[in-house]
């Protein structure tokens, strides 16, 4: 083993030191200033100065989440195990050591990335994660095994190519998804891009989300009969349509709430028929209002809008949120974010030109059924590349953005398949660009198929994960593409998607065949098995879910999928869909069907039924940890003084490098920040302006004596009144050091304020 | 150049020993049973030109890599390695030889497992202190030729700068004769 000195205090301090000194000023400047706070966060919490729930909720929003082991533990098949990280008793989080590694998310709004942007995430994964990118079914893109000190540089390089991570996770309003053929389709009512993008601009960082109880998730589509954009499964979703108001066609959406999967899947409410493209943003903003009003915050597992809404009833929801619409003041970005739509208008790169005769590849037909389809512009297709587990190597994903550079400029876009699109390929470039991705290993011709399997990363890398959802995926996807060939269509067609455990990150509600992992105790032994559900729809933007039907063993799931496409075959009418002959079949005589592949051998007779697929550890349920797909639920008043802990701290560093009045200033606006943090418990809507904040403050918390010491008295209410009187120019450094002093112990009272309240509620 | 992220590849005479599930089952043994931290296993079998299976650790991981499509044992230091680059280089270097001749000592790979040890790859894994650039090659290069002209007791040793600017700094190694790893590890030691 090498001499190693602690990771932490060496690890790429100079290589962050170089990309900070690159970038700066390469960024949008508020994006910068975040990351710049996100770096002081850590430092803080290095110090203790942050409380692990705090920290963890505001890494979160930065997409920094948890990974598998990230406690420190690891079951060898035998025992758990430490995992003795050099960091010692430093965390990130409740449970989660600091020097674990995590994985990184990263938001790519409605899909859509350009080549630069490709090259770059190649870059980060080589260079932070495995080399690995994940492309989720949300259109994100993830990277695992990041450590946290890495993450500062990773947050700028992206920034200064137009990527944000701020609210990848976390109890916010996630990235926004958009069906990927949007713009191109032949369906739609409209290309729902422009849209997509004016609600991600919108959402990001705004007051209205930053105090939800759980995390809210908003998808468009740009029709109502296709799945590609899965709008019901969504907390807030928008169709496109089209509507004649005075004889004008009118832009708008049907507008959907309360949708969700997870343990207790909900489709979304039909909200309103029709809205206007211009109440797009207000009602959303609405919706936020009531949702973080008016959502459960306390229990977790109810604290989704679907269940705000279910508990409701769809007509006193929609009521609610037209009043508080009503109430909105009104912003100007509501209509500026969507008022230019021609500027998401995509050219091609090349002209079209009929295809000359070929005489093609069984391979190279197979991908033009599969894989390829014509654009509603006539003489250009779409082409999809698919990509097994949602996986595409740092080369690849370079190499992928060579040929978009090659092929079709900056038009590509991630799907909720796990897959990559390039649109606009000019019809006579198709063998051209097969063979361009055949080369990079990347002209598999198995999209939308049986084999194009939708998983969640499950128990490789999640900390809630059950079972090996990526390893049975791996598993079944290897041996249907040596089936594919002889395989019958109808078979082929079907769609299977796996999820690791019961909260559905692989939507295995809305595939015609689903698995979610789950667990078995047999003896002294825990079995790997998966729950069967059958019947979900995906098509109509997943208009059904489907049911549970049996818990397989996971070393008979092959079988299932196998004898499914047996009785399918053998008993289907003419064209019959796959969920109508499971409803004519029956539920029992399905069950009965699979009777004999539920049953566990002994473990002497077959030990490998106790190890999941891509391990080889006996099976255990220990690696299971507290997940953080539900963040912490941390009020707007604790990050309210946190910030003004950092901007305390801040003051000091600028103290200390003899910058007196930008101290002094700094110190008495941490003072307002901390103020502002107080007032946000009582009123979220509380102004930005420092002597406004400081009215209120009074009103509210000094005239009540509510911002009171036993002994003290209203002594630290007054260090902010007088730094409000005094200002902060020409302050001598005994001054300016009585400042910030005064400043740690108005802080220090807010702090005790907010614990005196809490309590008393 | 304060660089701590180091990546070295060596390659395989022959892929038939190099099996992926034999990688997935001997690292999961890696895990309890080194002193080096280490986390877990990522079986990555379904990608092309990267990482197949891959030992994720902390201060290091290690893999059966595919990248460039050659196939060949992969490390690649994260940091925390304590000298300057010349000590942090040949430290580096020192662990992957000692961990490559684990691998080869290894029953589950029944003695065949066959390295080709007249290559190596080196690669700074950091765009911001090493640059894909002739200056990079120029600081590097001295520093390269000092430490791998011990582990190959060879004049014929040859350092080649690849320089697609999309790739990071990367050098290839190559040497006409073959050394076996025991001899590398104890030259350099």
């Amino acid at each position: 083993m090498a001499n190693h000195v602690d990771i932490k205090e060496v690890s790429g301090s100079e290589s962050a030191k170089s990309w900070k000194k690159k970038l700066t000023g390469l960024m949008p400047a508020d994006w910068e200033k975040e990351i710049d706070e996100f770096e002081t966060e850590m430092f803080l919490k290095k110090q203790g100065k942050i409380e692990d729930k705090i920290f963890a909720e505001t890494r979160l929003r930065r997409g920094v989440y948890g990974q598998r082991y990230d406690n420190g533990k690891r079951h060898d098949g035998r025992e758990d195990r430490p995992i003795h990280f050099p960091c010692g008793e430093l965390t990130k989080g409740p449970a989660t050591v600091w020097d674990a590694p995590g994985m990184q998310r990263i938001k790519i709004p409605w899909g859509g990335f350009i080549p630069e942007q490709m090259d770059l995430l190649a870059d980060l994964a080589e260079e932070y994660s495995d080399s690995i990118c994940h492309v989720t079914t949300r259109q994100d893109i993830q990277l695992h095994y990041v450590h946290i000190e890495d993450t500062p540089s990773l947050f700028r390089r992206l920034a200064a190519v137009g990527i944000t991570t701020r609210e990848a996770c976390g109890n916010s309003v996630r990235n926004v998804t958009a069906c990927p053929i949007a713009g191109v389709c032949n369906e739609e009512s409209f290309d729902v891009t422009p849209y997509a993008d004016a609600m991600f601009l919108y959402a990001l960082a705004h007051p209205d989300i930053q105090d939800f109880g759980r995390k809210f998730k908003i998808a468009f589509s740009g029709c109502k009969n296709n799945p590609c954009g899965l709008v019901t499964i969504h907390d807030m979703g928008y169709i496109a349509a089209k509507k004649m108001v005075n004889g004008v066609e009118k832009k708008g959406f049907e507008m959907v709430v309360g949708g969700g999967l997870g343990a207790l899947p909900y489709q979304a409410k039909l909200f309103s028929d029709f809205i206007p493209v211009e109440e797009m943003l207000p009602l959303a903003q609405a919706v936020w209002r009531i949702y973080a009003r008016y959502g459960e915050k306390k229990k977790r597992n109810r604290s989704r809008i679907k269940f705000l809404v279910a508990d409701w009833g769809i007509e006193k929801f929609r009521q609610m949120v037209l009043e508080e619409r009503a109430k909105l003041p009104v912003d100007p970005r509501w209509n500026e974010l969507i008022s230019h739509p021609e500027k998401y208008g995509e050219r091609p790169l090349k002209d079209t030109k009929k295809l000359a005769a070929v005489r093609p590849s069984a391979d190279y037909k197979q991908w033009i059924t599969h894989n390829v389809s014509p654009q509603n512009q006539k003489g250009y297709y779409l082409a999809i590349v698919s990509l097994p587990l949602g996986d595409i190597t740092a080369n690849q994903l370079r190499d992928l953005a060579a040929i978009a550079r090659k092929y079709i400029r900056d038009t590509v876009r991630t799907t909720v398949e796990q897959n990559i699109v390039l649109r606009w390929v000019a019809e006579a470039d198709l063998p051209a660009l097969y063979d361009d991705l055949k080369k990079t290993d990347l002209a598999d011709p198995f999209a939308g198929t049986i084999v194009d399997i939708t998983s969640c990363p499950g128990t490789d890398t999640c900390k809630l994960g059950v079972a090996s959802s990526r390893g049975l995926a791996g598993e079944l996807r290897q041996r249907l593409v040596e089936k594919s060939v002889q395989m019958n269509e109808a078979v082929k067609n079907l769609h299977i998607k796996i999820s690791g455990c019961f909260n559905s990150c692989g939507q295995h509600h809305v595939a015609d065949i689903g698995f979610y992992g789950i667990s078995r105790k047999v003896g002294n032994y825990v079995v790997p098995h998966f729950q069967l559900m059958i019947g979900g729809q995906w098509t109509e933007n997943a208009a059904s879910y489907g049911m549970a039907v049996a818990g397989i063993p996971s070393k008979n799931i092959p079988a299932v999928v196998d004898r499914l496409g047996e009785i399918y075959v053998k008993g289907r009418q003419g064209d019959e869909k796959f969920q109508t002959f499971i409803q004519r079949l029956g539920k029992i005589r399905l069950k009965k069907a699979l009777d004999d592949l539920t049953v566990i051998p002994s473990h002497d007779e077959n030990p490998s039924f106790y190890v999941d697929w891509g391990d080889v550890r006996e099976f255990t349920t220990s690696d299971i940890g507290k997940g953080e797909c539900a963040g912490e639920v941390v009020s707007l008043v604790d990050f309210g003084l946190k910030s003004a802990d950092r901007e305390l701290f801040e003051a000091i560093v600028q103290f200390e490098a003899g910058n007196l009045d930008g101290a002094a200033a700094q110190a008495y606006h941490a003072m307002v920040t901390a103020a502002q943090g107080l007032i946000k418990g009582q009123n979220p809507d509380v102004s930005n302006q420092a002597d406004k904040i400081i009215t209120e403050f009074k009103t509210r918390f000094c005239d009540t004596e509510i911002f009171y010491d036993r002994f003290a008295r209203d002594q630290f209410a007054n260090y902010l009144f007088r730094a409000q009187s005094e200002g902060f120019g020409s302050l001598n450094k005994e001054k300016v050091r009585q400042r910030i002093e005064e400043a740690q112990l108005f802080i220090d009272a807010a702090y005790n304020c907010h614990a005196r309240m809490s309590m008393e509620a | 150049m304060n660089l701590q992220k180091i990546n070295w590849k060596i390659y395989f005479k022959s892929a038939v020993a190099a099996k992926p599930d034999i990688f997935f089952k001997v690292f999961n043994t890696w895990i309890p049973d080194s002193p080096e931290i280490f986390v877990d296993v990522a079986d990555y079998r379904h990608v092309h030109d990267g990482p197949l299976v891959l030992l994720a650790g902390h201060y290091v991981d290690y893999a059966l890599d595919h990248t460039d499509r050659r196939l060949g044992f992969l490390s690649g230091q994260k940091g925390g390695i304590q000298g300057d680059l010349a000590e942090r280089i040949q430290s580096s270097l020192l662990e992957f030889l000692k961990a490559a001749q684990r691998l080869e000592k290894d029953p589950a790979f029944g003695g065949k497992l066959d390295f080709a040890t007249n290559e190596l790859l080196f690669i700074a894994n950091d765009r911001a202190l090493a640059p894909n650039t002739s200056a990079t090659f120029s600081e590097i290069k001295p520093i390269l030729y000092k430490i791998l002209s011990r582990i190959f007791e060879s004049k014929e040793l040859n350092m080649e700068h690849l320089p697609n600017p999309k790739q990071r700094f990367s050098v290839k190694i190559t040497c006409k004769q073959e050394s076996d790893l025991k001899q590398m590890i104890d030259r350099l030691s």
